[in-house]
């Protein structure tokens, strides 16, 4: 391995332990009391009532998404 | 009964191992395979908190936040695709076009 990776791994592993740290004291020892099951058409009418807005842009989203990698990964793509 | 600070605990596992894989790898793949490890720890905190509130519209954003997971591996997968035709390698530290 070279030294240059290792320095990136080192310091990698340094700041995830760090952040894994802080979050988890700032976490630990609080009471969320208990949790509340929600009904499954509770879910559907928010999807489909208070976000359908949401919704259809996001199949636009997809549609764009699907059409630029089809662009990019074609042959000589990306690159003319 | 789980309590939620399990699930808080374990986004946040998740999240350091995305962060580390983020900053440590060189391959391309990997680092998108680590960004989805992000999403994903994310996404367990808004259902969890969802759950724990009795308010539906944290796991409906997670659904949509999957879906935008979905439409950033294809654009980015696709990305690497057209620059391995290039360059011959997805090694992010030798493709340094973009970088001043």
């Amino acid at each position: 391995m070279d030294t240059i990776g290792l320095i990136y791994k080192v310091i990698s592993g340094v700041i995830a332990i760090a952040f894994l740290g802080a979050y988890a004291i700032s976490v630990v020892g609080i009471n969320f009391g208990e949790p509340t099951y929600l009904a499954l058409p509770l879910i559907a009418n928010a999807i489909f009532k208070d976000f359908i807005l949401a919704f259809e842009v996001l199949s636009i989203l997809l549609l764009a998404s699907l059409i630029g990698a089809v662009y990019l990964a074609r042959k000589n793509g990306g690159s003319d | 009964m789980v309590p939620l600070n399990y699930y808080i605990l374990l986004s946040g596992v998740l999240f350091a191992v995305g962060i580390y894989g983020v900053l440590s790898q060189r391959n391309g793949i990997r680092i998108l395979m680590c960004i989805e490890i992000l999403l994903n720890s994310a996404n367990l905190n808004l259902i969890a908190f969802s759950s724990y509130h009795g308010n539906s519209t944290g796991q409906v954003f997670a659904l949509f936040s999957i879906a935008i997971a979905a439409a950033e591996a294809a654009i980015g997968f696709s990305i690497l695709i057209a620059l391995f035709r290039v360059r011959d390698t997805i090694d992010l530290h030798d493709i340094n076009i973009l970088r001043w």
